[in-house]
């Protein structure tokens, strides 16, 4: 690994690591969906800085080139999040669907509710707007 | 005993007045509600005309989630049974009381509006005959997977009881949702039988399950018994 390769992460990751936790105090990233990027982006780091690591594992595992020891590393590492990501994804799903349909629910018992009220006295709309 | 018939209904304005009209003549005596999965066309407004009692899904869930909040209306207004019909007209109000016997009489969990059991004189719209060795296929699937041979397992045409409505408004398959839904509720213990009935052929609109979509659909399928099936068997063995 070159020390212009070393230099280029080491400023990729901390602008990365930068830019996450700006957006988390933004609010507008959730700190536990983003503790795995910030992990991996350490893990990237200490390779960085530490090279030596690098090398003693590509040889012990059996790949050539030291970085493509990183880009490995780093491509497992982007499926475990995709698959983290889908569990996220499936879990909001179904909290979305299951508010869909208390939500639709609702609007059925306060829409019969109004109907039974006299004709003036009825508050707002009828229906729900989308 | 109350009852409730359960009817997704996606951009059915061509039918759906004429689906609620057979029911009202046919079986007045359970309780219909329809569920309005977001439709882009006048289905909403007909069944305002209608009087008729219905949820209007804020978003489209599609059929899985449509079905499931019908269930969830079922649980929390305590239905004793619980039958899905869908909106198109295949589904004949007048074979209803041959659906729902077998959980009268305490026989089965759910019962399934079958076209292709073995001695049923095939009447009535049988489909498209690639269709039918699709669904044979998903049959052996399921036989496989269960154990349990139902032979029109893509029927939209179905009766639960009470206790299986309370599991399907927690727990129901979502995207093309009736076959998984068997083997739910086959793993669960629940007793899934099949009655023979005579459907029509859809009215106006299309199916949901078109020329290009039928290859996902019976991958999806196929994948959602497997995955189903083999996870339920292991939780099973688990709770033993």
């Amino acid at each position: 690994m070159s020390d212009r390769l070393r230099i280029i992460l080491i400023f990729l990751v901390i602008g990365a690591d930068l830019y996450t936790f700006r957006q988390i105090r933004r609010g507008k990233m959730n700190l536990n969906h983003s503790l795995l990027w910030i992990l991996g982006s350490l893990v990237l780091l200490l390779a960085a800085v530490f090279p030596g690591t690098i090398y003693w594992l590509s040889e012990k595992i059996g790949i050539e080139l030291p970085i493509n020891m990183v880009f490995l590393s780093f491509s497992f590492f982007a499926i475990i999040f995709f698959v983290y990501l889908t569990r996220v994804i499936s879990r909001e799903d179904w909290v979305n669907r299951r508010l869909t349909q208390q939500v639709a629910l609702l609007e059925k018992r306060v829409r019969e509710l109004e109907g039974r009220l006299p004709e003036n006295s009825r508050p707002g709309p009828s229906s729900t707007e989308r | 005993m109350k009852k409730l018939i359960i009817i997704p209904a996606y951009n059915e304005e061509g039918n759906i007045h004429r689906t609620l009209e057979d029911l009202n003549t046919e079986y007045p005596q359970a309780d219909v509600l329809v569920i309005n999965d977001c439709s882009g066309d006048r289905t909403l407004q007909i069944l305002k005309n209608d009087e008729s009692k219905y949820i209007d899904l804020p978003v489209n869930l599609g059929i899985g989630g449509a079905v499931q909040a019908g269930y969830l209306y079922a649980r929390q207004n305590d239905y004793d049974i619980a039958v899905q019909l869908d909106g198109d007209g295949q589904h004949r109000a007048d074979c209803l009381q041959a659906l729902i016997q077998p959980l009268l009489e305490e026989k089965a969990d759910m019962v399934i509006g079958s076209r292709f059991l073995p001695g049923n004189d095939q009447d009535g719209f049988q489909s498209t005959a690639a269709r039918r060795s699709g669904i044979r296929l998903l049959s052996f699937l399921i036989k496989v997977v269960t154990g349990k041979r139902i032979y029109d397992v893509t029927s939209g045409f179905r009766a639960v009881n009470r206790e299986l409505l309370d599991y399907y408004a927690d727990h129901y398959a979502q995207d093309y949702p009736e076959p998984e839904a068997i083997v739910m509720a086959v793993h669960n213990g629940f007793r899934v039988t099949e009655v023979p009935v005579i459907m029509n052929e859809r009215a106006e609109g299309k199916s949901s399950i078109r020329a290009l979509s039928s290859l996902y659909y019976m991958v999806k399928v196929s994948l959602a018994i497997l995955v189903t099936g083999i996870h339920m068997r292991r939780r099973g063995r688990r709770n033993e």
